[in-house]
């Protein structure tokens, strides 16, 4: 019977670690490198993916804004702390956007729209790097895996597609 | 017989682990999680947060952006938030202590850059059974004080976000946000 009772309690503490940590994540379609975290109350996701946010002891976006995340660049290559990128493109129309470096359960660094240069187009073009570089720049971890989060607060758009900026390996 | 019960005796421990896990678990893990970024004897009063504590609590904000936060805990009775915001873009929202966001305001929906909110626990379902609040239930109604908002649990968060649009009204903005409150209703 203990056989049984513990067999399921670890079935259960895994799956639901598991789902916490992947489900509710959709690829953005036409660039799948950019996952888009579902988080609507009404999402079947729901649960899951406030305890993403809330087991890092992180408040969750607002449910007025659209939360993407990617940890690849254009080339399906894991993002590396001792590279150079260059995140470069519109960002769909909204009130506001900001973007994370995220590393384990820490931000490493963040930008917001009112802090960024823009380009004469209206398009942003933004370096990450752990060295210093002329512009927009988001500073890279010393180590580790980080992440690329970005946020579109009030968009234009809730429920279509949006066209995010592409994340492109200057060098290494 | 045999196999059925002890798959029966496994899937019933799966499901109440996984059910705990996901649904139980995150809020006393996140109420600790945000006292320790808060400090103790951080309830019921509104916080400007510093930077450090934007970037380790909010993923989806600035650093440079204006963020007040009140961490409330309805125990003792309702609580008043009130501010009065610059001109521009904010959101104000309300997540209970499991992250679920229950309330949402931006300057576009309030239309004013001042407001009131009387935050208070939902009635429980045995209350609403004895009808002991004839005109309860979810949701807000704007009340001559402002807005009413109940939430399901009795301990969460109250966000005010400001994103600075450019740097030189930071401390502007800085002043206005500081003079909202949070508080218990009296």
């Amino acid at each position: 019977m203990m056989f049984a009772i513990l067999a399921g309690v670890a079935a259960g503490w895994i799956s639901a670690v598991s789902l916490i940590e992947n489900y509710g994540f959709e690829a953005v379609a036409g660039q799948p490198q950019w996952r888009e975290r579902r988080n609507a109350s009404d999402h079947p996701a729901a649960p899951y993916a406030f305890g993403y946010f809330i087991n890092q002891g992180q408040v969750p976006p607002p449910l007025t804004s659209r939360h993407f995340v990617r940890s690849t660049d254009d080339d399906g290559a894991q993002l590396r702390s001792d590279c150079i990128y260059q995140v470069a493109g519109k960002m769909p129309p909204a009130r506001r956007w900001s973007m994370a470096i995220l590393l384990g359960e820490g931000t490493v660094s963040t930008l917001g729209a009112g802090e960024t240069v823009f380009e004469p187009d209206g398009s942003v073009r933004v370096e990450l790097s752990g060295q210093p570089v002329p512009g927009n720049r988001m500073t890279l971890p010393g180590s580790g895996a980080p992440v690329l989060s970005l946020t579109i607060h009030d968009p234009a758009e809730s429920d279509t597609p949006l066209t995010l900026p592409g994340v492109a390996k200057v060098r290494c | 017989m045999g196999r059925f019960y002890w798959l029966l005796l496994f899937l019933a421990s799966a499901i109440a682990t996984h059910a705990a896990y996901v649904l139980y678990y995150p809020g006393y893990n996140f109420d600790s999680k945000v006292e320790a970024v808060l400090g103790g004897n951080s309830t019921n009063k509104m916080l400007l947060l510093e930077p450090a504590q934007v970037s380790r609590l909010f993923p989806a904000y600035s650093v440079s952006d204006i963020v007040a936060l009140c961490r409330y805990d309805l125990t003792h009775g309702p609580i008043a938030i009130s501010a009065k915001l610059p001109r521009g873009y904010w959101t104000f929202s309300i997540f209970t202590v499991k992250g679920r966001q229950v309330y949402s305001l931006t300057d576009a929906q309030a239309g004013e850059n001042t407001f009131t909110v009387d935050l208070s626990q939902s009635p429980d379902l045995i209350a609403k059974i004895k009808g002991a609040l004839d005109d309860g239930g979810e949701g807000e109604a704007i009340g001559e004080a402002g807005w009413r908002v109940e939430t399901p649990e009795n301990k969460g968060l109250a966000v005010i976000w400001v994103p600075v649009a450019d740097p030189i009204f930071r401390s502007t903005t800085l002043q206005a946000v500081r003079d909202s409150r949070c508080a218990q209703n009296r």
